[in-house]
């Protein structure tokens, strides 16, 4: 009984009992863990509560992981100073809130189930896989944010309900200071991770043509070379739609509109679709990333061309 | 025994009226105010001579009472409040 209790008070508050350079510890290990855990599952926490699934680096992974709690300190310190918190050991705000994103580590593990990492495909759309996933993720997101807390307001001795408030307004800020951070410098140091192929499986020999073919278009389009040579690879109603002069006049009129283009990013994925096959590649223009997103049928030709604004 | 701060009745700070000698059965009557240490609660009171036993040193304290260093400051800092609002 007396365990029982003992457990459910450590879920309640876990910083009553270990802070500073011990939690420190264990959670930059867990830190750690989690980064492994989640390059290979697929799982990046690239935010102070964000989690995302696509394949990445354990380098990256960690990288992420460590500015944001990084961030999160720094923002969690200076939002106590501004509300005059009394004297407070550094030590203690970051060893807590290090050790609060433990929950992240089981949570990681989510990449390893199947129907989880197809909702990430977007290669099915099943609403029971959705939900439980999105459950999933509730309940570790959650047990971190109150941990998170717990862990400002044992740190900093904040703890009348006005400094909930001063805790949220930290978090939202942290988060998107971390984010920026995270998809500015970060990826730019350390390259797109989303260079790999979204799917766990190995490529079917459709999708392989499929990405060759990607190549191919995107190489042509890279040269400014709107020709014949692309169309060739459409199929008879794309063709029908779309001939040579609206794509090169499209293709123009979005230089137009949002600058030069600048090129393709190596981040190519692929999906299947029933018998379709869907490439995504990111094309940089001077004002604006997009999607450029090629639709293959069964005999690998063109079947359907999109451009889409590019959100992250 | 443990000395009441409070009034049972009305909750109101209890003022000390009488002190016996037990040597000479010597009484002193008057209305004194409660010691500051006096009026914490018997776990303040509790903390405090803990605190001053461990030289006061909170790391040592956090040992003792198996909790974490921040938890046992943040003790010790509501403890200081108190007293604080107790002297005005």
């Amino acid at each position: 009984m007396k365990n029982n209790s003992s457990i459910i008070r450590f879920f309640i508050n876990p910083f009553e009992k270990i802070a500073g350079g011990n939690a420190l510890f264990i959670g930059l290990i867990m830190m750690a863990a989690t980064s492994f855990t989640g390059s290979i599952a697929g799982v990046a926490f690239d935010g102070v509560v964000d989690v995302h699934l696509y394949f990445h680096s354990f380098l990256y992974g960690i990288t992420v992981q460590v500015v944001s709690w990084i961030v999160l300190v720094l923002i969690s310190w200076i939002a106590a100073k501004a509300v005059r918190a009394g004297q407070f050991r550094l030590v203690d705000l970051a060893g807590t809130l290090a050790f609060a994103e433990m929950p992240f580590f089981f949570l990681a593990f989510t990449g390893f189930v199947p129907a989880f990492r197809r909702i990430a495909d977007l290669s099915s759309i099943n609403l029971s896989a959705i939900f439980l996933f999105a459950l999933v993720t509730l309940v570790f997101i959650g047990l971190s944010l109150y941990w998170m807390y717990r862990a400002f307001a044992v740190s900093t001795n904040l703890t009348k309900p006005v400094h909930i408030i001063t805790f949220v307004i930290t978090l939202f800020i942290a988060e998107a200071a971390a984010f920026g951070i995270n998809q500015l410098v970060v990826k730019e140091a350390l390259g797109n991770p989303q260079k790999e192929i979204r799917t766990q499986d190995p490529l079917t020999e459709q999708e392989e043509k499929a990405l060759a073919r990607t190549k191919e278009i995107t190489g042509f389009f890279a040269e400014n070379d709107i020709n014949e040579s692309i169309t060739s690879l459409f199929n008879d109603e794309m063709l029908a739609q779309l001939p040579v002069k609206d794509l090169e006049s499209t293709w123009n009129g979005l230089q137009k509109q949002f600058g030069r283009f600048q090129g393709f990013e190596d981040d190519t994925s692929v999906s299947t679709k029933g018998e379709l096959v869907v490439t995504e590649t990111t094309a940089k223009f001077e004002r604006i990333s997009f999607v450029l997103q090629l639709t293959f049928d069964k005999n690998t030709n063109i079947s359907g061309l999109h451009v889409k604004p590019k959100l992250f | 025994m443990i000395l009441p701060c409070n009034c049972p009745s009305c909750g109101k700070q209890l003022k000390v009226k009488s002190l016996v000698c037990e040597s000479c059965s010597t009484e002193v009557t008057g209305l004194y105010e409660l010691p500051l240490l006096a009026r914490l609660s018997p776990a303040d009171q509790d903390f405090i001579i803990k605190f001053v036993k461990s030289s006061g040193s909170l790391k040592e304290m956090a040992k003792e009472l198996s909790l974490s260093y921040p938890t046992v400051r943040n003790l010790l800092n509501n403890i200081i409040l108190k007293m604080t609002e107790n002297e005005k």
